[in-house]
């Protein structure tokens, strides 16, 4: 029988994936001006993370559930954040005419100067 | 190959291109429709891994509710007024979309087990991933946490409809 490493999938590779999204994210947030594209990258980042968990807690398989319920958490507590930062997103083009990080930032930096 | 390992890697390889795409599309709505592929295939990880209930709910969120939510803040921000441009290859974009629709249906079509194929969505190698043991498991574990986040949410939803700006 010939050994092929795509027979056997473990959580190994899940991890692997999710660092991958992790850092697709962190590129994401680190690069991106846009606020709602850097609030999308903040969300990649938490999917890698909950994907983390996710496959920890199947590793274990233990009837304790806890990555589980982290993750459910973790769903509500990203959901709030993305609530809270469109909001902000809102308000910030409201005031400045923009949602680009640098454009707000020099427009805030002229403001107080005056 | 095994029907899990295609999956996995139907998935992750999915998910690794749309997280791109979204990133380095111009226009904001094509970023959420990438990143709604993204969080969808995150859902399918979810259910080879067992969690069915954390699937559901991640499907529930992240790709109906969320791309709601910023969809409807995408038409909110004044986005600079572009031309629209008649798109002459927009047919062929149709066209090839529908070769590859054709294809992936050949695919499933000339291969024996398409029925076990869809049935592999639904069984799981882990065994303690029953919906019900896991919502009562929440419910008698973690009672506090999840009052905690039901408020933590409406002092959220209080504070934002209140706010002048």
């Amino acid at each position: 029988m010939s050994h092929n490493i795509l027979n056997c999938i473990t959580t190994y590779y899940y991890q692997i994936d999710a660092i991958l999204l992790f850092f697709v994210g962190l590129l994401g947030v680190v690069f991106s001006r846009n606020l709602i594209k850097i609030l999308l990258s903040i969300e990649f980042m938490f999917n890698a993370i909950n994907l983390i968990f996710v496959s920890f807690s199947s590793y274990i398989s233990n009837n304790s559930y806890l990555g589980y319920t982290v993750v459910i958490f973790s769903t509500a507590i990203s959901a709030l954040v993305l609530a809270v930062g469109l909001y902000f997103t809102n308000i910030l083009n409201q005031k400045f005419g923009t949602i680009d990080v640098n454009k707000i930032y020099s427009k805030y930096k002229e403001i107080n100067k005056c | 190959m095994s029907i899990n390992s295609f999956f996995f890697i139907l998935f992750s390889v999915l998910m690794c291109i749309s997280s791109i795409f979204s990133l380095l599309s111009k226009k904001m709505i094509y970023t959420l429709l990438w990143a709604m592929v993204v969080f969808l295939m995150v859902a399918g990880l979810f259910l080879l891994l067992g969690a069915k209930y954390n699937s559901i709910v991640q499907f529930l969120i992240y790709v109906i509710t969320i791309p709601v939510l910023v969809g409807v803040s995408i038409m909110l921000i004044k986005q600079n007024s572009e031309k629209r441009i008649i798109m002459l290859n927009s047919f062929w974009k149709i066209i090839g979309v529908a070769i590859l629709v054709i294809l992936i249906g050949e695919f499933f079509s000339l291969n024996k087990d398409v029925f076990e194929i869809v049935k592999a969505c639904f069984v799981f190698v882990n065994p303690y991933s029953d919906l019900d043991s896991f919502a009562q498991n929440i419910l008698e574990r973690y009672p506090i946490l999840l009052l905690e986040f039901g408020l933590g949410l409406i002092i959220t939803v209080i504070g934002l409809s209140n706010h002048e700006s």
